[in-house]
């Protein structure tokens, strides 16, 4: 066992990211059934290259809204592939075991120029070479890991390309009425996926859940990563349109229902909006819902502690990218009543308000 | 924690790059990367958070207090020390002989502090350092992670 625990290989991430980039061409070449797609997130083309295997399957769903036709030469690639893809397998990883920290980091193999993160609980592997503009995305067993992964992939990857966009990506969700938008900001459990499928189901429009992108300048900016929403099961007899979206009814008794809201909603999945504020949902007892002002330092407090805790490769530049947008806008509380219906008036009503301010 | 009558450091300087903090509305908003606690300073707290993190030496601060607020020297000594021996517990500042100015806070102007003393608190929260937590490392096989142990293939 104490063998177990020493480097086989020390490579540097450059080398490790050749080494993965090797496999992924390899699986490529044994494959007759790889696909591109080209997508557009925020100012940012992107090109997802898959090199067969099951992971086009479980990526895509949540990505479709974004995904274009035609496709930029200057794109940033991600290669996506699985063992089922065939090729050369994967190097194995030259860390130790206890090199893994939280978030997904790995120590030793973060810095400005490359990036990896390592799923423990899913085994997905990350990585990011800033000067090839490349990622690479391997999911090394993409069918036991739970659906609603798939909810938000590629989650490490896009938070490390965003920056390119001048773009951070957030534990936030964000619904919209034309190009008016709120952000909703709140731990886990707090209420922001309910709130935000409660408000697609009343008639406005859906940016996230649970991630999305958030930018100050030129103005503050939402813009949608994922066209996913997950909701507790108990919810969706409340909001009955949302229910022959599920996509993962094995899993109810132990994960929330998986939405994938494109194609069904694709004319009110919004893929940008300018932010008029922040909404911090908190689930009451009342029947109704209502909205009261909350402190701005409560909404960075939670926002940011949300978002980095999670992410790996996260530091101070992150942070005061929240900061940034959190000192431009006003905070709310939302207090979500028990009747799901009355959300989307109340943060319509708050919408008006906003959108008549100077 | 170490006591007051202890020598006071010359400086505090923030424990980078793990802990990062930022400002709003006169509140200052800390976070421990590594432990998953974040933090909340107001008032007196984030002034002298903000003074510190700034390289004020620890001697300039207390003067500017007690010029500030008039009180006695050895009450504001005491509570200051106390205050950022407080912070350094928690791994957010680290002792030190010389300035280190922290970029975070840039040109952010710190609350003034009032005329009346007002002892500084910490908030701290805990709610969200599960997020930080990860799996338990798995035993692994001869091939090296993410192969894990399998007595199928042994």
């Amino acid at each position: 066992m104490a063998e177990s625990r020493q480097p086989r290989r020390i490579l540097r991430a450059e080398d490790f990211f050749q080494d993965c980039k090797a496999s992924f061409r390899d699986a490529l070449a044994a494959t007759e059934t790889g696909e591109t797609h080209s997508l557009r997130l925020a100012e940012l083309d992107v090109t997802l290259r898959f090199a067969g295997g099951e992971s086009a399957s479980l990526v895509l769903p949540a990505l479709r809204h974004l995904l274009r036709k035609d496709s930029a030469e200057d794109a940033i690639e991600i290669s996506i592939w699985d063992p089922s893809s065939g090729g050369t397998p994967l190097p194995p990883c030259p860390w130790n075991p206890d090199d893994h920290l939280s978030r997904g980091d790995v120590r030793g193999y973060d810095s400005p120029e490359w990036k990896v993160a390592y799923g423990l609980g899913v085994n997905v592997l990350s990585l990011w070479s800033a000067p090839q503009r490349r990622g690479l995305f391997h999911p090394f067993a993409p069918r036991e890991i739970p659906r609603v992964y798939f909810g938000s992939p590629l989650l490490h990857l896009l938070q490390w390309i965003a920056p390119l966009a001048d773009r951070q990506l957030v534990h936030a969700g964000a619904v919209a009425r034309g190009d008016d938008a709120l952000l909703l900001v709140g731990k886990g459990g707090a209420g922001k996926s309910t709130t935000a499928l409660a408000c697609l189901h009343g008639g406005m429009e859906y940016l996230a859940d649970d991630y999305c992108l958030i930018g100050s300048s030129p103005e503050p900016r939402v813009h949608s990563v994922y066209s996913s929403g997950k909701i507790r099961p108990h919810h969706l007899a409340e909001l009955p349109d949302l229910e022959p979206l599920v996509a993962n009814h094995q899993e109810l008794d132990r994960e929330k229902a998986l939405l994938f809201l494109e194609p069904h909603f694709a004319e009110r999945i919004r893929p940008s909006a300018r932010l008029r504020g922040i909404v911090l949902p908190r689930v009451t007892e009342q029947d109704h819902s209502s909205f009261e002002p909350a402190p701005r330092p409560l909404a960075l407090r939670i926002l940011a502690a949300s978002s980095l805790f999670q992410l790996a490769g996260a530091d101070a530049s992150s942070f005061h990218a929240i900061a940034t947008l959190v000192r431009h806008l006003p905070v709310y509380q939302l207090n979500a009543g028990r009747d799901l219906k009355s959300i989307a008036p109340v943060m319509d009503e708050l919408l008006d308000e906003l959108r008549s301010r100077p | 924690m170490a006591s007051p009558k202890a020598p006071l450091p010359t400086h505090y300087r923030q424990n980078l790059p793990g802990v990062t903090c930022d400002f709003a509305d006169g509140e200052v908003v800390i976070l421990n990367l590594e432990s998953g606690a974040y933090y909340g300073l107001d008032g007196t707290g984030a002034t002298l958070w903000m003074w510190t993190v700034a390289g004020r030496p620890v001697d300039a601060i207390v003067q500017a207090v007690i010029e500030a607020t008039g009180a006695e020297e050895e009450t504001i000594r005491n509570a200051i020390f106390l205050f950022f021996e407080e912070l350094a517990e928690e791994q957010l500042l680290v002792r030190a002989d010389s300035p280190s100015v922290s970029s975070d806070i840039g040109d952010s102007s710190p609350p003034a502090i009032g005329a009346e003393w007002s002892t500084p608190a910490l908030n701290k929260y805990t709610d969200m350092n599960e997020l930080l937590l990860i799996d338990p490392v798995h035993e692994v096989d001869d091939r090296g992670w993410p192969n894990l142990d399998s007595p199928d293939e042994s």
